[in-house]
């Protein structure tokens, strides 16, 4: 019975691959939309039934492992096709099968006046297939498919319209940022493998010796150390981050659910799904913690310049993901789970959102030939403001509960400290600044909108998707109640920890309920006061903003130019490979090897010359060579 | 000497009797309809029924060596019905059924005379049975001479006006060459062995080969008109151009079913343990063929822009390849597996050459088309599936994997190898990656040329089995590639029949 839930739940969106994929011409985008999306939503029953079966199994056999086949036997080296539900993943298919389901519905308006919608939605599909082999995969190989897989399907749909070169690019960049990645998540497995001898999760873990790794060159802290690389490429981490923005050229529903609510939370998965790994390695804790925080700061900066209603949340994503890695580095790796769900909602959420709004206001990104879109758009506008109260963290939407508990556990720890704290906070400020610019200069203040556009509201399959996820982002957080809160009104339990405690390593942290609502009310505080401070200034008083950053020109520069992260590596890096590449191209290959294939092949062609030649069409020279023939090989008797 | 023979030996050939019975069927019926022009029932049906009724007779023979185990002989010893015997009836009932599929589309041959065609193919059929199941070498130079005799006739009826004659006259006269030295060697082995039969040979064969050269000459003889068939260099001069002039369904006819039954038979002469060592004379000079052939095959085949040229010289390389697994086979040691790697060569050279040979056809919108590689041009674009097609069937014919072209030069080389016979397995290799550029030159033609201004649809969209012999080898030679082992192991097991 699982076994047959967990193969519907994830063949249907392969089968709907096919389907679209076979008919990819097909213009007919309610068709190709129904299939894509009722697939998903066929993958979604399976899912709520399976996690609905997983909740009648007693506590500590919360578990369902479907063996389909052998997949690799080669020495001691096994690796099978099958896959695991258990606690961590059931949270994981509910998001993806979910908001996927409504994301697919979503482009069915979004894509309505696409030629090619068959082939979007199969790509859709596909995607959601390689997402769920990722996360249900019980080894790491299987893992390692899905991981290439949603590469390939990220790769696909940002480059979906490649006509143009630059989103051509852009899905090339996202690819070749991503392979560096793999490079180091393929190293991962390796180490691994080499000093554990199995790719199992269950395994691996079993076969953790007991104390922690204190060298820096330790096989778990080296391995887990890779794996972060990997994660780093695909979770859109310092150095490997800049693909992510640059990927919202693809359509704005891909930007939802790919580059904000599934795939790159991949990276964060991993590391929560072998938490028993990752937590004996310190050293490799700490850098991705550091890494996770430094990026939630840096991002967060950037997104505080960007005129690009997508590119604000794109760096507004890769901000929220370090704050994930911060949570995972410091062990929190509930917390960690708990905002990538509640992120994925409410990200998906404002993604999509401003996919009504680019679609209203006809292809428009820039926000400065926006505003006043409060009037025209009420759902959108509602659904956003839900979306913005909850990632910048108000109470009680469901971002505060999630980025609270992580910037509280990076205090108090063992494995954070006050300094990460303190970057999370100046995170969560600019957090606050920047998306409350967003909203004030699309929502509020004095319309900008070009006389020759027309705003208006988007079709019903475009708003329900925002009304369901609007009410999830309000309301989700009530799952992971922290217990200081919940105690204060009468011992609400915390849901979500309580379903995925027998599943993580606990942290030995003596929780002071002073502390907590001490650093809670600060990051709230503080937010708030950097909310309203944007929210004069972008609604009335913009010259203040003019006069600070006319004040900084060259800091203003450099963060609006991305501290030119992207011209630093075209220099450094990129460049400089091209040009060696260039030289091994002329000297080695042109100037050397070409020319000894060249004198062979030439070589080949004057024997074939001379052996044609013989071939002169007169059958007396033909029966003459069946004479030598024959002189010749009775030569060899005498 | 007293000729008797029982309902056995009937039962045993009757395969070949039905060909015969139904090949005299449209002669009579166009007779009887008053010499008129024949419906497409007399020639083309009745012929493809008698191939079919003659399969089901061979797949009963076959049923009958698996209940009474082994070869049976027939007609005083002369015939002898193995595994190899029937492997041969039903690829050349193939081959024939394909061969008339891809005539009846053809445009020279269509119209008049084609009741007489039927005739004539399904006679050169039971020719190819007798030479494949003879146990005699006088049988078996009839059966070569009644294809061969049913080939010259068939090549000049084609209303191609010129090349077509010009073909059928070379190949009959440096044929009736090659007959010659043939029945030349084989007196010479009647005259040191006294006999004709090859069991009887064989029982002296291991001996007379170190001390009488008489018997050495017969043999090498006799070899020099059995590869002639099968165009070995240097005695392949006929082939480029009686395969260009031939009609295309009469080249894949022969250039499959003659190749086929007279590697047959060779396997049968060549069994007659004459071969010692690697080292010995006869060994030597099939090493020395087989390089040449494989060498000069290919390396011409680059040079060749008219499709049937270059298909011509790839199945003389191709006949280069199966010689190395003769030689293999010839050898004391693992003899089945060099057999079963001849017969197994054998099988997807056919299929390949027919597909590749359909797939010139399509093109031949007149009855005097000459198909040149300009004319696959942007084939990709306007054909896909065809494109496709031949696609994989010269992927196949190049070796590459998972096709079955590659098994087949798998299985060739390695049981060379396991003879020690690396230096030819090295020559095969080299001239196989030459020969990679001209079976991808059509790829590159077909998806990466644009077609020429003005060109019109190249192919013919009327020939309906021409287009269903093309799917059907590239199909095959993808699927049969995938289950490669089971067909090798077939072939393996009827193999066995024959020690």
């Amino acid at each position: 019975m699982e076994q047959t839930l967990i193969s519907i739940l994830i063949l249907t969106p392969l089968v709907g691959f096919f389907i679209n994929g076979l008919r990819w011409k097909s213009e007919n985008c309610k068709l190709a939309g129904t299939i894509a999306t009722s697939a998903i939503f066929i993958s979604f029953i399976a899912a709520v039934t399976l996690v609905a079966k997983l909740i009648q199994l007693p506590e500590g056999e919360r578990q369902f492992t479907a063996h389909f086949f052998e997949w690799i036997h080669v020495g001691s080296f096994q690796a099978n096709a099958a896959f695991l539900v258990d606690q961590i993943s059931a949270v994981m298919i509910l998001i993806i099968t979910g908001v996927g389901a409504l994301i697919h519905l979503f482009s069915m308006g979004y894509m309505s006046h696409d030629k090619r919608p068959a082939k979007y939605f199969s790509y859709l599909n596909f995607f959601i297939f390689n997402m769920l082999l990722l996360v249900l995969g019980d080894n790491l190989l299987v893992m390692f498919v899905g991981w290439e897989g949603v590469g390939l399907a990220s790769y696909l749909l940002i480059g979906f319209w490649f006509h143009d070169p630059a989103k051509a690019s852009a899905g090339m960049k996202a690819f070749i940022t991503n392979r560096i990645g793999d490079a180091g998540f393929l190293l991962g497995i390796f180490t691994l493998f080499f000093y554990f001898g199995t790719v199992e999760f269950g395994e691996l873990a079993a076969r953790m010796p007991a104390e922690a790794e204190t060298l820096w060159s330790g096989p778990i802290t080296l391995a887990c150390l890779f794996l972060f690389i990997g994660a780093m490429g695909k979770s859109a981490q310092i150095p490997l981050y800049v693909w992510l923005p640059d990927a919202m050229a693809g359509p704005t529903p891909v930007s939802a659910l790919i580059h904000a609510a599934t795939m790159v939370t991949a990276g964060v998965y991993m590391i929560v799904r072998m938490n028993e790994v990752f937590i004996l390695a310190p050293n490799a804790m700490m850098v991705i913690a550091v890494f996770g925080a430094l990026t939630a700061f840096f991002a967060a900066s950037i997104g505080m310049t960007q005129w690009d209603i997508k590119k604000v949340l794109a760096y507004s994503t890769v901000s929220q993901l370090g704050y994930m890695f911060l949570g995972v580095g410091v062990g929190a790796f509930m917390p960690a789970l708990f905002h990538l769900m509640t992120h994925a909602f409410f990200k998906a959420l404002m993604f999509l959102g401003s996919g009504s709004v680019i679609h209203a206001m006809h292809e428009e990104q820039d926000i400065r030939k926006m505003g006043g879109l409060k009037k025209y758009m009420p759902i959108t506008h509602i659904t956003f403001l839900i979306g913005w109260l909850a990632i910048i963290g108000m109470p009680p939407f469901s971002g505060f509960f999630s980025k609270d508990e992580i910037l509280y556990y990076s205090f108090v720890s063992p494995h954070g400290s006050s300094f990460l704290w303190l970057i999370g906070v100046a995170g969560a400020i600019m957090t606050a600044f920047y998306m409350t610019r967003l909203m004030a200069l699309v929502f509020w203040g004095k319309s900008r909108v070009p006389s020759d556009v027309h705003p208006h509201e988007s079709p019903a399959t475009m708003t329900i998707p925002l009304i369901v996820l609007g009410v999830l982002s309000a309301v989700a957080g009530f799952i992971g109640i922290p217990h200081a809160i919940g105690d204060l009104f009468g011992h609400l339990p915390n849901v979500l920890e309580h379903w995925l405690d027998p599943r993580l390593v606990n942290l030995d942290v003596e929780h002071s309920k002073a502390l907590e609502f001490g650093l809670m009310g600060i990051s709230v505080a503080l937010a708030g006061i950097s909310a309203a401070f944007a929210y004069d200034s972008y609604t009335k008083k913009q010259e203040r903003i003019d006069k600070f950053t006319s004040k900084f020109p060259k800091l203003y520069r450099a963060v609006e130019g991305k501290y030119f992260v992207d011209e630093f590596y075209f220099g450094k890096i990129i460049n400089p490979l091209i040009s060696l590449s260039k030289d091994l191209w002329v000297y080695v290959d042109v100037n050397f090897i070409d020319k000894i294939t060249y004198w062979i092949s030439d070589f080949v062609r004057s024997a074939a010359d001379a052996f044609k030649s013989t071939q002169n069409g007169n059958m007396q020279s033909y029966a003459m060579y069946i004479t030598l023939g024959v002189v010749v090989i009775l030569s060899f008797i005498f | 000497m007293e000729l008797s023979f029982g309902w056995n030996d009937v039962f045993l050939v009757s395969p070949a009797i039905v060909l015969f019975l139904f090949s005299l069927l449209p002669v009579f019926l166009k007779v009887i309809n008053g010499n008129k022009a024949d419906s497409l029932f007399t020639s083309y049906g009745v012929s493809l029924i008698g191939l079919f009724v003659a399969a089901g007779f061979s797949v009963a023979v076959v049923f009958r060596q698996i209940l009474e185990g082994g070869s049976q002989l027939a007609f005083s010893d002369a015939l002898v019905m193995d595994g190899l015997s029937s492997f041969a009836s039903l690829m050349v009932i193939v081959i024939s059924i394909f061969a008339l599929l891809l005539s009846r589309d053809s445009l020279a041959l269509k119209g008049e005379l084609f009741s007489e065609f039927c005739f004539l193919l399904l006679n050169a059929a039971v020719g190819m049975m007798v030479v494949a199941w003879s146990n005699d070498l006088i049988l078996t130079f009839i059966g070569i001479e009644m294809m061969s005799l049913c080939l010259y006739i068939m090549i000049a009826m084609s209303h191609e006006p010129i090349f077509s004659k010009e073909s059928a006259f070379k190949y009959f006269v440096l044929g009736s060459f090659a007959s010659a030295i043939l029945l030349y060697g084989m007196a010479f082995l009647y005259g040191a062995t006294g006999s004709t039969y090859l069991p009887d040979i064989s029982e002296m064969a291991a001996e007379m080969v170190l001390t009488h050269r008489i018997f050495i000459i017969g043999i090498l003889f006799t070899l020099v008109g059995f590869v002639f068939k099968v165009a070995i260099v240097p005695f392949h001069a006929w082939t480029p151009d009686v395969y260009q002039g031939s009609p295309t369904s009469i080249t894949a006819f022969m250039a499959t079913g003659v190749k086929v039954v007279v590697f047959i038979a060779l396997i049968r002469f060549m069994l007659t343990d004459f071969v010692l060592t690697p080292d010995s004379i006869i060994s030597q000079v099939l090493q020395w063929l087989a390089v040449i052939t494989m060498v000069v095959g290919n390396f011409v085949a680059i040079k060749q822009d008219n499709l049937k040229r270059m298909l011509a010289y790839s199945s003389i390389s191709h006949s280069g390849y199966i010689l190395v697994g003769l030689i293999a086979a010839s050898l004391p040691g693992s003899q089945v597996e060099g057999v079963s790697a001849v017969l197994f060569y054998s099988l997807s050279y056919a299929v390949m050459t027919i597909g590749s040979f359909a797939v010139v056809a399509l093109f031949e919108k007149q009855h005097d088309t000459q198909v040149n590689i300009n004319d696959l041009k942007g084939l990709a674009t306007s054909n896909p599936y065809v494109a496709f097609s031949l696609t994989a069937i010269l992927i196949s014919l190049a070796g590459i994997p998972p096709t079955i072209g590659f098994f087949g030069k798998f299985f060739v080389f390695s049981s060379a190898i396991k003879q020690g016979l690396y230096w030819i397995t090295i020559w095969g290799v080299i001239s196989s990656v030459v020969s990679v550029y001209y079976y991808l030159r059509p790829v590159v033609y077909m998806y990466m040329k644009e077609a020429d201004f003005g060109q019109q649809s190249m192919l013919r969209d009327d020939a309906q089995s021409t287009k269903f012999t093309v799917f059907f080898a590239s199909l095959f030679v993808i699927i049969a590639g995938l289950l490669s082992q089971l067909f090798y192991d077939l072939i393996g097991h009827s193999v066995m029949t024959l020690f």
